[in-house]
């Protein structure tokens, strides 16, 4: 009894999904209009989707440029205290901070690049020393963030190694004195009565040349070292930072801080500097690849559901005779709009599955193209294609969209007429 | 035969209008259908005989006048249930599902309509048979069928819908003489051995000739009284 009532109820329901198997025999017996309509459903899939791809990949670039490059806003003052650097640093608006603590050390057993001249009377006689910079994080500071001085051996100076003993020198002190990473050498205080060793942690590479003229070695290129700013903290270069550098996340960002910065600092006595040229350099060309990657979904999404639209709609027309013919039958509104709707979503879920593949494969090289022209100095890794759900769902809920549009507004046009009417071209 | 009216037409008037023309093709018929009868409706062209046939099948609303089935009008039954449960309808175009086969063709019509068989095909298959199309034309598409193969599919699919009453619009109007007296064997044993009521328009005298009654029509009229 029960499984002749399931048979019955399984029977029943064949009978209610009865337009599906007509949407099959459509389909199958149509093959040029279903190739047609798939080939076309395919490129609007594909570029779409490759529209989708590029500005996900351009968005998770973006942020990634923002992550590492950001803006830097500079506060420099009197008053500039290494708590009041953390106390700003810490801020809800900053990503990232760097207090920069400058100075001259002697190092007496380290051999500085010299100056390209003789030094004139007028200069100050020696010893000289190295200038001293003590920082947070050696990635943050403008020339690293940018690319123009890179890290050619070691690592870098991160948060990790606050108050740790290590140093980064430049390449050419590095070769003048014979050290390597994991090599230990000494500073002093400006008065020579305090020294503590360092351990070379990594060599980096300053492009920049020594002058023609006379210049003080502490203010050569070569023979300026990076420290932990707890590390050189005693060594006599006192407590004033000469800046703090904050990383905020967009220019926009910047005026809310300095309304923090005067809180912290007070109203006077400090200038507050936003250099944005490496984000403008950088995002700006990426945020134009997105928009373009955006302008490109809206118009493949609309110019696509134009000519879908049509496509179906002179299909559905041309259909006139059999809508007439099921209705005459006695078959239901709904089921004709069914066996419709479920013919183009069949070809549009094919295309859509077809063209994920092609999307990703065309959008690759394109995504190259476009973003590595864009992050012209190739700080930022290569753009990551991944297809995610929201862009496949959107994509498939845009055809879902087409193909209802498409298929109910003729549809409904024909079947408010009486059979006799649809089929009255015929008498 | 026996006197059940089947469908009644009560002063049925249609008009067509186009643009500011207005053209009345049917004038006040009134007419009952019995079951268990074969019934032509014979006219020159342009009589109205196949607006009667719309009207009277549930395809179209007259303008005037009523169309009732058991004594219930249409439109309390619905056209769409009538048409679907009580009426079925050979055209004269045909009419069949062109990217379909011939047997494809009746089991829609049988899954469309609710029939309840479990053996759709073998159904569709041996109706096929009765109107004379071997197995293999039946797993043919139908466009790969002549004009007279494709009336007789169009005639096994009404056949298949097993209603009440059956229209045909020309019926045997591409049928070689042997094919249409087959078909029209068949319509009568529908209404006299199934009790269905058949209504054929027609302008073959042969198959008026065969039906119980023959119903005249000269724009829009019934003309004299059916002649049996």
């Amino acid at each position: 009894m029960t499984s002749l009532s399931g048979c019955t109820a399984w029977l029943d329901l064949l009978a209610l999904m009865n337009f599906v198997k007509r949407a099959a025999y459509s389909l199958a017996a149509r093959k040029g209009r279903t190739a047609i309509l798939l080939a076309v459903f395919f490129v609007l899939c594909t570029l779409v989707l490759g529209g989708f791809l590029l500005q996900g990949a351009t968005d998770r670039q973006e942020a990634e440029a923002q992550r590492r490059i950001g803006v830097d806003a500079t506060v420099h003052g009197d008053a500039l205290t290494p708590d009041a650097a953390v106390k700003l640093g810490t801020s809800p608006l900053v990503e990232r901070y760097n207090p920069v603590l400058r100075g001259i050390l002697r190092a007496p057993l380290l051999r500085l690049v010299e100056p390209n001249a003789v030094r004139p009377p007028s200069a100050k006689p020696g010893p000289y020393g190295p200038g001293v910079a003590g920082i947070r994080e050696s990635e943050m500071l403008l020339d690293f963030a940018t690319g123009r001085t890179k890290l050619v051996a070691g690592r870098p100076i991160t948060t990790a190694e606050a108050g740790r003993k290590v140093v980064l020198i430049e390449e050419r002190l590095a070769k003048k004195n014979g050290l390597a990473p994991g090599d230990r050498l000494t500073l002093a205080s400006p008065d020579g009565t305090k020294k503590r060793s360092y351990e070379v942690r990594g060599i980096f590479r300053d492009p920049a040349p020594v002058p023609s003229g006379w210049l003080d070695p502490a203010e050569l290129a070569p023979n300026q070292i990076y420290a932990p700013l707890d590390a050189i903290g005693g060594l006599g270069l006192g407590d004033r930072l000469q800046a703090v550098v904050l990383k905020i996340s967009s220019p926009e960002r910047a005026k809310a801080l300095h309304a923090e910065a005067r809180k912290v600092i007070g109203a006077a006595g400090f200038r507050f500097d936003v250099n944005d040229k490496a984000y403008r350099d950088q995002v700006r060309p990426l945020q134009r690849v997105g928009g373009f990657a955006g302008a490109l979904v809206w118009l493949m999404a609309v110019a696509g559901t134009v000519i879908l639209g049509l496509i179906v709609t002179l299909t559905i027309r041309e259909r006139r005779d059999e809508l007439g013919t099921l209705l005459a039958l006695g078959e239901k509104k709904w089921k004709l709009l069914g066996q419709h709707i479920t013919e183009v979503v069949v070809v549009a879920m094919v295309a859509l599955a077809a063209s994920a593949a092609t999307a990703l494969v065309l959008a690759q090289p394109v995504g190259e193209q476009l973003l590595d022209t864009a992050s012209a100095t190739g700080e930022l890794p290569p753009p990551d294609m991944r297809l995610e759900q929201t862009p496949m769902s959107m994509t498939a809920g845009l055809l879902l969209g087409i193909a209802l549009v498409s298929t109910v507004l003729p549809g409904l046009a024909i079947l408010r007429l009486h059979p006799r009417s649809i089929l009255a071209r015929h008498d | 035969m026996t006197s059940t009216p089947v469908l009644r037409l009560s002063g049925l008037t249609h008009t067509y209008t186009g643009g500011r023309r207005r053209t009345t093709v049917l004038k006040d018929i009134t007419y009952e259908f019995q079951r268990g009868a074969f019934y032509a409706v014979v006219g020159p062209s342009g009589s109205g005989k196949t607006t009667l046939l719309s009207l009277s099948s549930g395809l179209d609303t007259p303008t005037k006048g009523v169309v009732a089935f058991d004594g219930t009008d249409l439109r309390e039954i619905g056209l769409d249930r009538y048409r679907n449960k009580h009426a079925a309808t050979v055209f004269q175009q045909y009419n069949l599902l062109t990217y379909m086969t011939a047997a494809q063709n009746i089991t829609t019509a049988m899954e469309i309509t609710g029939v309840r068989t479990r053996r759709k095909k073998d159904r569709a298959l041996e109706l096929l048979d009765r109107v004379g199309l071997d197995r293999h034309q039946a797993t043919r598409n139908v466009l790969q069928l002549s004009g007279g193969q494709q009336q007789r599919v169009a005639i096994a699919r009404a056949l298949a819908c097993d209603v009440d009453i059956l229209f045909a619009d020309e019926p045997t109007g591409n049928l070689d003489e042997d094919t249409a007296k087959g078909i029209i064997d068949i319509f009568q044993e529908l209404a006299h051995d199934e009790h269905k009521c058949v209504i054929v328009v027609t302008h073959s005298q042969h198959l008026a000739d065969q039906a119980d009654q023959i119903l005249n029509l000269r724009k829009g009229r019934m003309t004299g009284a059916p002649r049996s």
